[in-house]
């Protein structure tokens, strides 16, 4: 299942007579609208995309050498608290999940324009891709206080 | 006493859903508290919002020491900047506890019996979420907007609605706010008339009781302007299913229709009744006998009998239809006008797509299901009284025909809400009329040329808090009548009791509308 959701890509443009061919090269050529997307689903009886953060999307840029065979193509790094680490990279107040335990809901690959560029002039040699994730936001639910207890 | 998890950016860039021109941009200081404290300790039992309710007090307090100005985002689905603020603004996404059913202690006597189907929702719980989890406890929200995205407060605080002729928008079915107010203090406001919760769970929730029936009729449609809505409580309904029908007519075989909702000759499925959710979708262009230019689209409750109806389609798509601003990104002044007609039946063709004769039977969260964002899609829409529908539609028509713009027109009907700046307070029934389109110097022209039609026929006529609206916002503000708008002021007054507090809670188009100070 996929679908797009294209922060970045120039669909924002608004157009004029004079300007639509000039938008549309800049839609295709400007920031590389190639862009792939899954969306995790809910579980039935609603099944729906599951709700995501999407003003909190995390971003990171991944390169692949000599036609992918000198990286490790997964990529997990460790965030670190209050993004504090000290001068060897180590995180100084310990490490976070990002998404605090709900997991991914939302993740898209995109190639800017100047990866496609590189991956070109390189013949592959070079090849880059942009990677975001949104994160989950349903915790579930539970029931309410049910029996009166003490304070408060 | 350990701190609440806040996440805050520095010169962040916000915009809404839709990426619309002209609405969001830098922030100062972005916030993105979590439900979670510092050293991992667990929340108070039963209470998993406490790490959110305390970052919103401690967000607010830094605004004051600050001078700046605060405000809390949903989803970013408005229109317009209601939800904007350059200085401090808060992501509310991660803020998304939902307690579902209550013991009868902790309701008011009147609805003791219904206990368990009382839900608080914290404010950033999407209707989605919201939906998910009501239905696993055979629950349903009595009603939404056309889409699942938006935050419950979000949506309410706007006047988001449906076409739900019955029960209203989803402020309608708000029966208490949790508010964080001036100095970082906390406010369970429900209304004097219709007291909702009982003092076991104001002893619960520790906070200040207020029972005014005017603050919370401010508040509740008050787009953020009466302090940082932390929550919320309503009453769920049991799970029902929605049953969709839509059929293409002319445009003369639907207007008594549209205009008077005598459903005789529409050939129904419920017969002559009014239904649950009764709209029509209008193509400007496409008025004509034979041309098909007019879509009715049709929703009854029925019950739900366990399976329920099957689910999505597994092709990837989700619903049945697309909410109509989704349709706009493909619209813009460079179609040449005598292909706008045709190009619009396409786009309803695939968005309101005729199921006649069959039905399709859906959950309340997938009928009204996931939309795309459109890169730049817009909507305006207006309430109005339901005995001038014709007189509006002649003059909608009479500016669509002079300068074509890529927008249907649709219209739905909201049993009418006592929110006092709620769009759909025309009795008994609201009619709203939306134009979703793509954000251009033509479109722009029409809105005004429409806004000023409707205002020179002289037809009653409030905008949609979530939606664009026209250059003069004292425009906007004077649809309410100034009998309500006095009566918005003076509760903001009393609440927020100094003009610091004002200030912090208010933002640009609150300035623009006059209703900050």
């Amino acid at each position: 299942m996929s679908a797009t959701f294209r922060r970045g890509c120039p669909r924002k443009a608004r157009f004029s007579n004079a300007a639509l061919v000039l938008n549309a090269f800049t839609l295709i050529g400007s920031s590389g609208c190639y862009n792939y997307a899954v969306a995790a689903r809910e579980p039935p009886p609603n099944s729906q995309m599951v709700a995501i953060d999407r003003n909190n999307p995390q971003t990171s840029t991944q390169w692949q050498f000599a036609w992918g065979l000198t990286n490790e193509p997964v990529f997990s790094p460790i965030v670190c608290t209050n993004g504090e680490k000290d001068a060897a990279g180590n995180c100084l107040h310990g490490s976070i999940d990002p998404c605090h335990g709900k997991g991914i809901g939302f993740y898209e690959v995109n190639v800017p324009w100047y990866m496609l560029l590189t991956t070109g002039v390189t013949l592959g040699i070079v090849s880059g891709v942009r990677t975001t994730f949104y994160c989950a936001t349903s915790g579930g639910s539970e029931s309410g206080p049910q029996a009166i207890s003490g304070p408060h | 006493m350990p701190n609440p998890v806040i996440d805050v950016r520095v010169n962040q860039t916000w915009d809404n859903w839709h990426s619309s021109s002209g609405v969001g941009g830098t922030v100062a200081r972005f916030f993105i508290p979590w439900n979670d404290w510092d050293d991992n300790s667990p929340s108070p039992g039963g209470k998993p919002f406490a790490p959110g309710l305390a970052a919103l007090k401690s967000i607010v307090r830094q605004a004051e020491a600050a001078g700046k100005r605060v405000r809390a985002a949903g989803s970013g689905w408005s229109l317009n900047n209601a939800a904007y603020v350059p200085d401090y603004l808060i992501d509310t996404a991660n803020l998304s506890a939902l307690l579902i059913g209550f013991g009868p202690a902790y309701v008011a006597p009147s609805h003791q019996a219904d206990s368990e189907h009382f839900v608080f929702s914290q404010c950033g719980a999407q209707l989605k979420t919201v939906n998910e989890e009501l239905a696993k406890k055979g629950l349903a929200l009595p009603t939404s907007g056309a889409s699942n995205g938006q935050t419950i407060v979000g949506a309410m605080s706007t006047g988001t609605h449906g076409s739900a002729n019955t029960v209203g928008a989803i402020p309608d079915f708000i029966l208490g706010l949790h508010i964080v107010g001036e100095g970082g203090e906390d406010y369970w406001i429900e209304r004097a008339s219709q007291p909702a919760m009982s003092d076991t769970f104001l002893a619960w929730l520790g906070a200040k009781l207020i029972r005014d029936d005017d603050l919370f009729l401010s508040a509740v449609v008050g787009f953020g302007s009466l302090g940082l809505i932390h929550g919320v409580v309503f009453k769920a309904e049991p799970l029902y299913v929605l049953e969709l029908f839509v059929r293409q007519f002319d445009y003369q075989q639907v207007v008594a229709a549209a205009t008077t909702l005598d459903m005789r000759g529409l050939g129904l499925p419920g017969g002559d009744a009014v239904p649950f959710h009764f709209e029509v979708v209008f193509n400007p262009y496409k008025r004509g006998a034979g041309q098909g230019g007019a879509f009715v689209r049709v929703l009854n409750k029925r019950p739900y009998v366990a399976p329920g109806p099957s689910v999505l389609p597994t092709d990837g798509t989700s619903i049945h239809g697309r909410d109509l601003v989704s349709i706009a990104g493909v619209f813009s002044e460079v179609l040449p006008g005598f292909a706008l007609g045709d190009f619009l039946q396409s786009q309803l063709m695939a968005s309101v797509t005729p199921t006649a004769p069959k039905t399709v039977s859906a959950l309340p969260g997938v009928a009204f299901g996931d939309s795309q964002p459109t890169g730049g899609g817009t909507s305006v829409e207006i309430g109005i009284p339901i005995n001038r529908i014709a007189d509006a539609l002649n003059a909608i028509w009479a500016v669509t025909d002079a300068h074509p713009f890529g927008a249907p027109i649709a219209l739905r009907y909201v049993k009418s809400s006592d929110a006092l700046l709620a769009f759909t307070y025309f009795p008994p029934i609201t009619c709203t009329i939306e134009m979703p389109g793509v954000d251009s110097a033509a479109a722009r022209s029409a809105h005004q040329a429409i806004f000023s039609a409707l205002s020179a026929a002289k037809i009653p006529h409030a905008f949609h808090w979530g939606q664009q609206a026209p250059k003069d916002f004292q425009t906007v503000v004077s649809g309410f009548g100034q009998g309500r708008v006095n009566r918005w002021l003076a509760a903001r007054h009393n609440f927020l009791k100094t003009a610091a507090g004002r200030r912090l809670f208010s933002n640009d188009l609150l300035d623009a509308c006059g209703l900050s100070a």
